[in-house]
């Protein structure tokens, strides 16, 4: 909200000095930040108000005029040439920029300095200043001539001598605007008079009353002859939509502009002045925050205005010029023949008030906030009016808003308003009664507050106290309609740390309660934190990404269609395509940040995220949000010096290794990695199932699937533009177990003896099938022999030592008694049983 | 050969095996050369075939004459491997690394500067006995707004510009106005006291969604809300706890203040700010206070009598505070940040820098 400070001081009983930054200070203390100050007609120096004492024709130029002016009286004569032919007679007001001034300037050539001149021969000292010169509004038409109707109160005064500053701002060209934050839960603050309420009850001074805001329609301004009721009827088909609903009629308005020091104030609220009728009910607005709307009254036929909700079908051209279809829920202003507004959000074209306009309906109404609200947003209508409406405006204010207004409207356009006002007041807004303990305002606060110094600042906010005859601790408080939000003792205590200032509140330390008890145990999942450890000590960093991300990077993971992950959560209103769907992996938009690092030279690159992915379930219902981790590698593995070569497939599988240990300690040897072709985003040769086996010490009904790891698919690479292999991996971490604490292992206190195999197998024998024909040949062993660990240790291919289609497989088996030391002739024959056994298994196999 | 040439070549046997080692560097070749002369075939060896033909008196004397000679070249052997060794080890210090290359490690990774901060802040409540509480990331209309007293065209929602769901494809239907993008972690407050009777003392760290995108303003950020529900809890406490959170953060003794503000699930409402941090006075040219000398750092608040009767709690016997703040900010604030896009690109240059 907007605040003009001239305006503002007209409704608090100042005594001192205050300046707008002191108020601005208050204020924000008290809640209504003024998020900036603005000063208006400061981009200007050096113009004072002066004197035309003398005029008279340039001898060399007919359009030319010479103005003696004085800025004292009895002052010093300047001769000034002008180009204007509205140069007042002496005695006439102008305002005159002095040699020396500075002028705000055009877009094109920016502020300037005005030197004394010559024009066709004749030394200007100065110049005198148009509206456009000054920024002060578009009319270059001629200069500024000032006159009573210039200044709110209608005399000008004695300006001469007062000064630059002093002059300017009783012409309002000089003024200071605080921009207010409101809240939406405090409606009163959207006009000048709630504003100069806080401000008043904050320095603990009166409100006054603007001179415009008369208790009666002055007498003069009153047309005898008409009568209000006879010109119009109101009927309220929906006291729900509309609980007031007031119109007076003016007679014999001119349209014209409204005076100076209006448009003033209402460019300093950001609005364009346009005509007497439209500047009125916008200042009024701004004045008591209720919105107002003039008709023009020979439009609305039969003089009658009816309040209901449209039906459907129905249309109306709004003031913008566009076509509206409304809808049953719309509450809108009828005429005789049908809709002519839209009820506290916008009016009508057709009985849009326009310069022949004779007779002028006026209508000051109260609209709830939800309907307005409703239709505001259906039809993206968003104006001053709504605004105030879809907060609530006390509907009390209606006729002093209503009064104020038809006043303006005859003083400006020299009309006369008709006697009486059509009031439709069908739901009534009454004041909330409300009690309040001193006490609980003490314990919500943490500061010791009594009833009387809850009675004496509740008291300034116009609340009426009365005190509980029996309980010293209560107060009963009846608070006024402008101030709906107070409806709770809670609310109240608000009030009162406010005005006692909440900045008074000292810090505490939460005490415990006598109801204090033991929570229910609560464990914190430990695997984001494990995970994260694990990841980083494998050398790859965290990164974070959006939770959503487009449906082209969905795509570019290639899911079959009845993948739920193909088929992500979309959002109703994205900011950007990019955002449009949730996501269902992490990996695309780590893929995305892959392509980000690359664009900028780095080519090393290892990133990891822990976070949510989101996967539909039935449509209106919540999705699974399961915690997964993926990670991207791409590039060289670090070396000494130098890289450590390309990455590659055990890269990213070690550091799933690392991570699965990380996460089940001993039981990661229950995590098996099977070859999977079939993973649509990852390379079908070099992509691995990691597979939790289930087993009896958990709760597991099968085995589970955590996720893959490999490489990733070369066409989903490229389509993140990526050109260089990328491996990863991607897990669930519900996947696998909560960490348990670990139980100890005796340390052995015999040694070990390990044995190698050195066997030629066939070249399609996987590793994890030779290492499990080796523990199942291992049960031949003698119980009290255990097989600690079997390992491989080489795997090659040299054409020139390995028969074709072969591969040499070397392999270390480690044997271990808990009792006793092991002889080697016990364990040799241990291993040749196992070597025997293994290769029983293999035909085609042979020692090496 | 008689006793005396037997002797006599001994001898020899003894100086030519001296001259033999000496050269020698190592313990391989010492020990060739020692069984050429001790071994069974080596020289000495040899020479002890003649002993069969000396007469009996001299045998004595010649046997001690082997004994001697095979100690005499043992000792050399012991003598020239010690001085050996002495070499070697004499060598070995004599050894010069350039210490200035650089080291070899296995790089690690960077934990996000988010979590980070994250993981300090719960730190530091759960010293005051806070515990972590979750919730989902889409969520209801009801835990994100109706609870939180703000009803469907309650104008407060505006607040927040918020993302909601769409129907199902196929079913093109519009928004689902029922799910969101949680706009705030409030609606873990509501969730938390709808499974748990008083008293509460959560924070609740986790991601957010509005539709806001500028230098400070991201589509996604975290945010952390704290809720403390019990018998007598105060607004006083609610500064405590925050001069507490502000001077283990930034290990300064700053100081907070409370501003008015309204949210309306919280009553009376405050914005709490922290002293700057940079120039603790409000130097008019601070870029980041302004001249204010404050920053802004959390909405915060009484919780409102109206959330506890949507989750069935006392609001007569109990009373609440709650508060809301972005991480992101907290970590800008303390660490330079200046665009919080940085947060969410995934730039190593920025990652590794934490």
């Amino acid at each position: 909200m907007r605040i003009v400070w001239s305006w503002l001081r007209e409704l608090v009983a100042l005594e001192n000095q205050l300046t707008p930054r002191d108020a601005a200070e208050a204020l924000t203390a008290a809640g209504l930040e003024v998020e900036a100050i603005e000063d208006v007609g400061r981009d200007f120096s050096g113009v004072v108000v002066a004197q035309v004492v003398g005029k008279r024709k340039h001898p060399d130029a007919d359009r030319l005029t010479l103005v003696d002016v004085i800025d004292q009286p009895d002052g010093e004569k300047f001769e000034v040439v002008c180009g204007a032919n509205n140069v007042p007679d002496p005695g006439g007001l102008v305002l005159w920029a002095r040699p020396g001034a500075r002028l705000p300037g055009d877009a094109e050539r920016g502020p300037f300095e005005i030197a004394t001149r010559k024009l066709k021969g004749v030394t200007s000292h100065g110049m005198i200043c148009s509206e456009d010169e000054l920024g002060l509004g578009d009319d270059h038409s001629g200069i500024i001539v000032l006159s009573d109707s210039d200044v709110p109160h209608g005399a000008l005064g004695d300006l001469l001598g007062l000064g630059e500053d002093a002059a300017l701002e009783r012409l309002g060209v000089r003024d200071t605007v605080l921009e207010i934050g409101t809240y939406a839960n405090r409606p009163d603050t959207l006009g000048h008079v709630g504003i100069a309420r806080e401000l008043a009850a904050l320095l603990g001074v009166a409100t006054t009353t603007s001179p415009f805001d008369p208790a009666e329609i002055p007498a003069d301004l009153l047309d005898d002859g008409l009568d209000a009721a006879s010109l119009v009827t109101v009927a309220i088909d929906d006291p729900q939509g509309c609980p007031r609903y007031t119109a007076r009629v003016i007679d014999g308005v001119t349209i014209a502009p409204s005076p100076r020091w209006m448009q003033q104030r209402l460019r300093a609220m950001g609005a364009r002045p346009i005509s007497n009728q439209v500047d009125v009910t916008n200042y009024v607005m701004f004045h008591h925050g209720n919105p107002l709307h003039a008709f023009d009254h020979g439009k609305v036929a039969d003089g009658h205005i009816a309040v209901r909700r449209a039906r459907a079908g129905e249309r109306l051209t709004t003031l913008d010029d566009v076509e509206r279809v409304l809808e049953p829920g719309d509450l809108v202003i009828c005429d005789g023949k049908g809709p002519v507004a839209l009820a506290g959000v916008m009016g009508g074209k057709d009985s849009e008030v326009s310069e022949g306009t004779g007779r002028i309906l006026l209508e000051t109404a109260n609209f709830e906030p939800k309907g307005v609200r409703r239709t505001a947003r259906r039809l993206k209508l968003h104006s001053e009016a709504s605004h105030r409406f879809e907060r609530g405006v006390d509907a009390n204010v209606a006729l002093a808003a209503s009064r104020m207004a038809a006043t303006l409207l005859a003083r400006l356009g020299g009309g006369r308003v008709a006697r009486g006002v059509v009031d439709a007041y069908v739901r009534r807004a009454e004041p909330c009664k409300v009690s309040l303990r001193a006490s609980r305002a003490s314990l919500l606060t943490g500061i010791e507050l009594d009833r009387d110094r809850c009675g004496e600042l509740l008291g300034r906010l116009d609340i009426a106290i009365e005190k509980d005859s029996e309980n010293p601790d209560v107060l009963h408080a009846t608070c006024p309609t402008f101030r709906g939000d107070l409806t709770r003792e809670v609310d109240l205590i608000e009030e009162v740390i406010r005005l006692h200032g909440v900045h008074k509140v000292p810090g505490t330390l939460p005490s415990p309660s006598s109801s204090r008890t033991l929570g229910a145990p609560r464990t914190v999942d430990q695997r984001p934190h494990l995970t994260r450890r694990a990841l980083m000590a494998s050398g790859l960093s965290e990164s974070i990404t959006y939770g959503y991300t487009s449906s082209e990077r969905v795509a570019a993971m290639r899911f079959e269609s009845d993948d739920r992950r193909a088929r992500p959560v979309p959002l109703q209103n994205p900011m950007t395509i990019e955002q449009a769907v949730m996501r269902t992996t992490l990996l695309p938009n780590l893929l995305g940040q892959v392509a980000h690092n690359l664009s900028f030279g780095i080519t090393d690159i290892a990133l990891f995220e822990v976070g949510s992915v989101f996967l539909a379930t039935e449509p209106g219902q919540l999705p699974d949000e399961p915690r997964h981790v993926a990670a991207v590698m791409t590039g060289c593995r670090p070396g000494w010096l130098r890289d450590g070569g390309a990455l590659d497939f055990f890269d990213s599988k070690g550091v799933v290794e690392r991570l699965v240990s990380e996460l089940l300690g001993p039981r990661a040897s229950r995590v098996r990695y099977n070859a999977d072709s079939a993973v649509p985003f990852m390379h079908p040769g070099a992509c691995a199932e990691v597979r939790m086996v289930a087993d009896d010490s958990d709760s597991m009904a099968g085995d589970r699937i955590a996720g893959h790891v490999g490489e990733i698919h070369p066409a989903t690479r490229e389509a993140f533009g990526i050109d260089q292999p990328c491996f990863g991996f991607e897990l669930t971490l519900d996947g696998f177990p909560a960490p348990g604490p670990v139980a100890m292992v005796p340390v052995p206190r015999h040694p070990a003896i390990t044995r190698d195999i050195s066997i030629f197998v066939d070249q399609t024998i996987t590793a994890g099938h030779l290492r499990s024909l080796i523990a199942s040949a291992a049960s031949s062993v003698p119980d009290d022999i255990s097989v600690e660990r079997i390992a491989v240790l080489e795997d090659y291919r040299d054409p020139e030592k390995v028969p074709e289609g072969m591969k040499g497989m070397l392999w270390t088996i480690t044997y271990r008694a808990d009792q006793r030391n092991l002889t080697d002739a016990e364990v040799n024959q241990a291993h040749e049983s196992i070597e025997s056994g293994l290769l029983a298994d293999l035909p085609g196999a042979e020692r090496r | 050969m008689s006793a005396d040439d037997l002797i006599q070549q001994l001898e020899r046997l003894g100086q030519e095996f001296d001259a033999e080692i000496e050269p020698l560097t190592s313990e391989q070749d010492i020990r060739n050369t020692q069984a050429r002369y001790l071994g069974k075939k080596g020289q000495v060896s040899q020479l002890m075939k003649h002993m069969r033909q000396i007469p009996g008196p001299d045998k004595k004397r010649v046997g001690e004459s082997f004994n001697q000679i095979k100690r005499v070249i043992t000792d050399a052997v012991a003598a020239r491997l010690l001085r050996l060794d002495e070499a070697e080890k004499e060598a070995d210090l004599a050894r010069v690394v350039d210490v200035t290359l650089p080291g070899r490690s296995v790089p690690s990774g960077h934990m996000h500067i988010l979590t980070q901060v994250w993981n300090e802040i719960v730190e530091i409540f759960a010293e005051l006995g806070f515990e972590v509480a979750e919730g989902p990331q889409i969520d209801t209309d009801f835990h994100c707004f109706e609870a939180l007293a703000m009803p469907k065209g309650h104008p407060a929602r505006d607040m927040q510009d918020t993302f909601y769901i769409a129907g199902a494809p196929g079913r093109p239907d519009g928004a689902i106005e029922d799910l969101v993008l949680r706009p705030h972690t409030s609606p873990v407050q509501i969730r938390t006291m709808k499974s748990q009777a008083p008293p509460v003392k959560i924070i609740a760290p986790g991601v957010v969604y509005r539709r806001d995108d500028d230098p400070t303003h991201s589509p996604m950020f975290t945010q952390l809300e704290g809720l403390l529900v019990d018998e007598v809890v105060r607004l006083s406490d609610l500064k405590g706890l925050f001069l507490h959170l502000v001077q283990r953060f930034y290990g300064k003794s700053l100081d907070v203040r409370f501003r008015p503000s309204y949210f309306p699930f919280v009553e009376p409402g405050v914005e709490v700010d922290m002293q700057c941090a940079f120039c603790t006075t409000g130097e008019p040219d601070c870029r980041m206070c302004k001249g204010t000398g404050w920053l802004e750092i959390s909405g915060a608040g009484m919780v409102d009598p109206e959330v506890f009767g949507h989750v069935g709690y006392d609001s007569e016997k109990y009373t609440g505070l709650a508060w809301g703040m972005g991480l992101e900010r907290i970590a800008m604030l303390r660490h330079g940040i200046t665009d919080i896009k940085y947060f969410y690109e995934g730039d190593l240059r920025f990652l590794r820098q934490f």
